[in-house]
């Protein structure tokens, strides 16, 4: 299956998903010297997101988010690619800080389209998506 | 994106290397939210805390090319030793790296008003001016009061615009997206009666149902103070991300209740009295028992005027011994209170008075030292403690918070 969407910040990746119906803050929600997600009662408390390609609905929270992001990033502890319904400004310039290749706006809902643990290619550059594709 | 001849210059790098990646950072800002040029600005206001290498690399052979504020700083070293703290790191090893970032604002030509309320001291944009600015509070003040232009930016972007002198134009710049979608009216609330510390009230309760939403609000009175304003604006943005919110009679599109909607319907109308206003104060109010271990005020920084109240509160009396009391302030207005006799009453009764964050990351907060309850009159500073330490709230007015540190105990009474 393959997916078209809008460019946040260009590049190319690929990995593993991991899919979050909720709004997301790396000030908060992403705990630095591991790239997990700490925060108590959270849907993805304890795991990981490092190399994975993550998807979620949007940003919230904090316009500290992206010097969080830029600091995982020196960590190599960011995900590998991300892909939202709607970006908005501070998950926006995470993206852009931590040079995460991120797509939004997709022709269909990534949250129905993409499962947890789907293999993902992310052309950020063309906006592409590819869910499951042959041959991986 | 469309570039004038001087960003494509800066863009490739004619500029230094500094004002290269800034542009690249602005450009793919921009083009993630369809921008379709950039917007020269009239000010900024930035952090230079956050990772060193962003800033250095950021500033790299550059200078300001607008008129450029600094933030208060959340992480400096420099007054822990006056305050008594205690950490596990060298100090003046901090104090000195620290130095490093001010001697880079200096040569950048950034004025380190150290604040989080620029437009109390000096950076004061005028109706339609656009900006780019950091602080939440500040964006809220700015945009609704003065009908200036800012989006709610982030460190890193304000930073940039700094360097370039622009901002992609988009999102709160442009005018058809300034109405108001949120109408707020006051139900069996006496507005003329409501204190400093109830507009934050008002204002947290509020943002938690516009969430980044334009809001206006109808029947404030027009007597309404600096203090208040900036309480108000300050508290939405910390329950939800509200950066413009029109006060019908008050503020500059808003002269009637359907300028600010641009003759439109609202999305929702929400009405606010006594039970909602009681219910968001118990909301914030999260300690229990009596023993009040700090006090803080200024948050956003205090006005003279809220210097000269708490000086007049102590005025002859001594803070308890096992309560420390933090008035943060921006450095003109502490220069101030030392000509009007304010400093030497607060800092003569035991409290301390600086330019530090007077909000959740204030020294005593923020490097951990032993706090377990703070008592303010800042909704802002109320919200956040409880996420940044292991601190609880009490919550009341100037009084009450100015009694809990004399006496050490909490006898303010709920709403």
């Amino acid at each position: 299956m393959k997916l078209q969407g809008h460019t946040i910040n260009p590049g190319e990746s690929e990995g593993e998903a991991i899919v979050y119906n909720g709004l997301f803050s790396f000030l908060g929600d992403l705990d630095i010297p591991t790239g997990t997600v700490p925060t108590r009662g959270h849907e993805l408390e304890g795991q990981s997101l490092v190399g994975k390609i993550f998807v979620f609905v949007s940003g919230k929270g904090s316009t500290a988010g992206p010097m969080i992001a830029y600091a995982a990033k020196k960590r190599g502890n960011i995900p590998a690619g991300m892909i939202c319904v709607q970006a908005e400004p501070a998950v926006a310039l995470s993206a852009i800080m931590a040079d995460i290749p991120m797509v939004d706006r997709l022709n269909v809902n990534p949250l129905e389209a993409i499962k947890t643990g789907d293999y993902v290619k992310l052309n950020a550059t063309e906006g592409t998506v590819e869910v499951n594709p042959a041959g991986v | 994106m469309f570039l004038t001849d001087e960003e494509k210059r800066m863009h490739a790098g004619e500029s230094g290397p500094g004002a290269q990646r800034a542009m690249d950072l602005l450009m793919k800002y921009g083009n993630a939210f369809d921008a379709e040029r950039l917007a020269e600005v009239a000010s900024a206001h930035v952090m230079i805390e956050g990772p060193y290498s962003f800033l250095r690399d950021m500033t790299e052979g550059a200078t300001a090319r607008t008129f450029v504020t600094t933030e208060a700083p959340l992480e400096s070293p420099c007054h822990l030793k006056q305050l008594g703290i205690s950490v596990d790191f060298d100090i003046d090893a901090k104090v000195r790296q620290y130095q490093g970032r001010v001697d880079i604002a200096k040569r950048m030509g950034f004025y380190l008003t150290d604040t989080c309320a620029p437009y109390m001291v000096g950076s004061l944009p005028k109706m339609h001016d656009t900006v780019s600015w950091m602080e939440s509070s500040a964006e809220v003040f700015i945009n609704s009061m003065l009908g200036a232009r800012t989006n709610r930016e982030a460190m890193s972007a304000a930073l940039a615009s700094a360097v370039t002198g622009r901002t992609p134009y988009m999102g709160l710049l442009m005018p058809e997206n300034r109405y108001a979608q949120v109408h707020v009216k006051l139900t069996g609330l006496d507005a003329g009666a409501l204190t400093k510390v109830d507009y934050g009230t008002l204002g947290y309760y509020i943002g938690g149902l516009a969430g980044s939403r334009n809001v206006v609000i109808e029947g404030l009175p027009k007597t309404m103070s600096l203090e208040q304003c900036k309480h108000l604006c300050s508290a939405l943005p910390c329950s939800g991300s509200v950066a413009l919110c029109h006060m019908v009679g008050l503020t500059p599109e808003a002269h009637t209740l359907e300028q600010a909607l641009g003759n439109g319907r609202p999305e929702e109308v929400i009405e606010v009295g006594t039970k909602e206003m009681k219910q968001t104060w118990e909301d914030l109010s999260s300690a229990r028992g009596e023993k009040v271990d700090l006090v803080t005020f200024g948050c956003p920084h205090c006005s003279i005027a809220e210097v000269a109240g708490i000086a007049r509160g102590l005025e002859g009396k001594r803070v308890h011994p096992e309560v420390k009391l933090f008035v943060g302030a921006p450095g003109q207005v502490i220069f101030l209170a030392q000509r009007m006799g304010f400093a030497g009453i607060i800092e003569g009764a035991g409290g301390f008075l600086m330019d530090d964050c007077g909000g959740p990351a204030n020294p005593f907060l923020y490097f951990g030292s032993g706090i377990k309850t703070v008592a303010t009159d800042s909704t802002k500073a109320a919200a956040y403690a409880p996420r940044v330490s292991e601190a609880q709230v009490f919550y009341g007015d100037m009084a009450d918070c100015i009694d809990a540190a004399l006496t050490g105990k909490w006898r303010g009474e709920p709403r």
